[in-house]
């Protein structure tokens, strides 16, 4: 399983690998959504992508939106994981296309729950409270 | 380190051309696809290839394809610059020779993250 991680600060993409590569995926990261796009040509296209909203660039919605317009990506599973906290982000998220949704902070657990949701991770895989 | 510039737009080839000789490389400037293997036959070796995708008569993507069919090109590092921002160009690019893809419009920290992605050793200089 791949994953890409689409987040400008170097710290979130790291707490992310680290709960994802324990999950058996293999992880690459992405400072913006053009360079998510440059990463996915390179690395093939990934199962799950999650994805910070506020990003130089390419912000993470308009991400999804394109992601949504192309035939090979319109399978990729898509979190948005990100501090916008307003109901009517959400609705706009996921009303553009993504899957499931993530509010900063977030715990492993969190993360590990909607992969589950995603069904991108079994339900009986690692869910310590470690992170 | 020489590296050859290639597009049709004057202020995106000096631009570029200050960022690179900014760092000391050595820089040459075309403004065509053919002007470009004239560069690379004549005016060779060069490291490395920034070429902008939409060119009159030669496509950025034809040069590139004309680059890599000629064996002595293989270890020349190639950048598509462009404001194509579809996975598929990506894709197509990357699958014709580039070695990494810079979309427009860039800024100097995306530059130099892209020469160090081509293994251009920087010194000093802090990553984007």
């Amino acid at each position: 399983m791949k994953a890409i991680v689409i987040d400008d600060s170097k710290a979130i993409r790291v707490i992310l690998k680290k709960i994802l590569v324990p999950l058996g995926f293999e992880v690459f990261e992405a400072e913006n959504g053009q360079e998510a796009i440059i990463k996915i040509a390179q690395n093939g296209i990934p199962d799950i992508a999650l994805v910070d909203w506020n990003m130089p660039v390419m912000n993470g919605l308009d991400f999804v939106k394109q992601a949504r317009t192309l035939i090979n990506l319109n399978n990729m599973k898509i979190m948005m994981v990100t501090t916008e906290a307003e109901m009517d982000r959400m609705v706009l998220a996921l009303e553009s296309g993504a899957n499931e949704y993530v509010m900063k902070p977030f715990t492993k657990e969190i993360i590990i729950e909607k992969l589950q949701i995603l069904g991108v991770v079994n339900h009986d895989q690692n869910t310590s409270p470690n992170c | 380190m020489r590296i050859l510039i290639v597009d049709d737009s004057p202020d995106i080839a000096e631009l570029l051309g200050e960022i690179i000789s900014d760092m000391g490389f050595g820089i040459s400037v075309v403004n065509s696809g053919q002007a470009a293997l004239d560069e690379l036959n004549n005016k060779g070796p060069f490291n490395m290839v920034l070429v902008d995708w939409k060119m009159p008569e030669m496509s950025g993507l034809d040069l590139i394809k004309s680059i890599r069919s000629e064996a002595k090109y293989n270890d020349m590092q190639i950048i598509m610059i462009t404001g194509m921002t579809d996975l598929e160009d990506v894709s197509l690019a990357l699958e014709s020779g580039a070695n990494e893809y810079l979309m427009k419009p860039f800024s100097q920290e995306m530059v130099l993250d892209k020469l160090r992605l081509c293994g251009v050793d920087l010194g000093d200089q802090p990553s984007a």
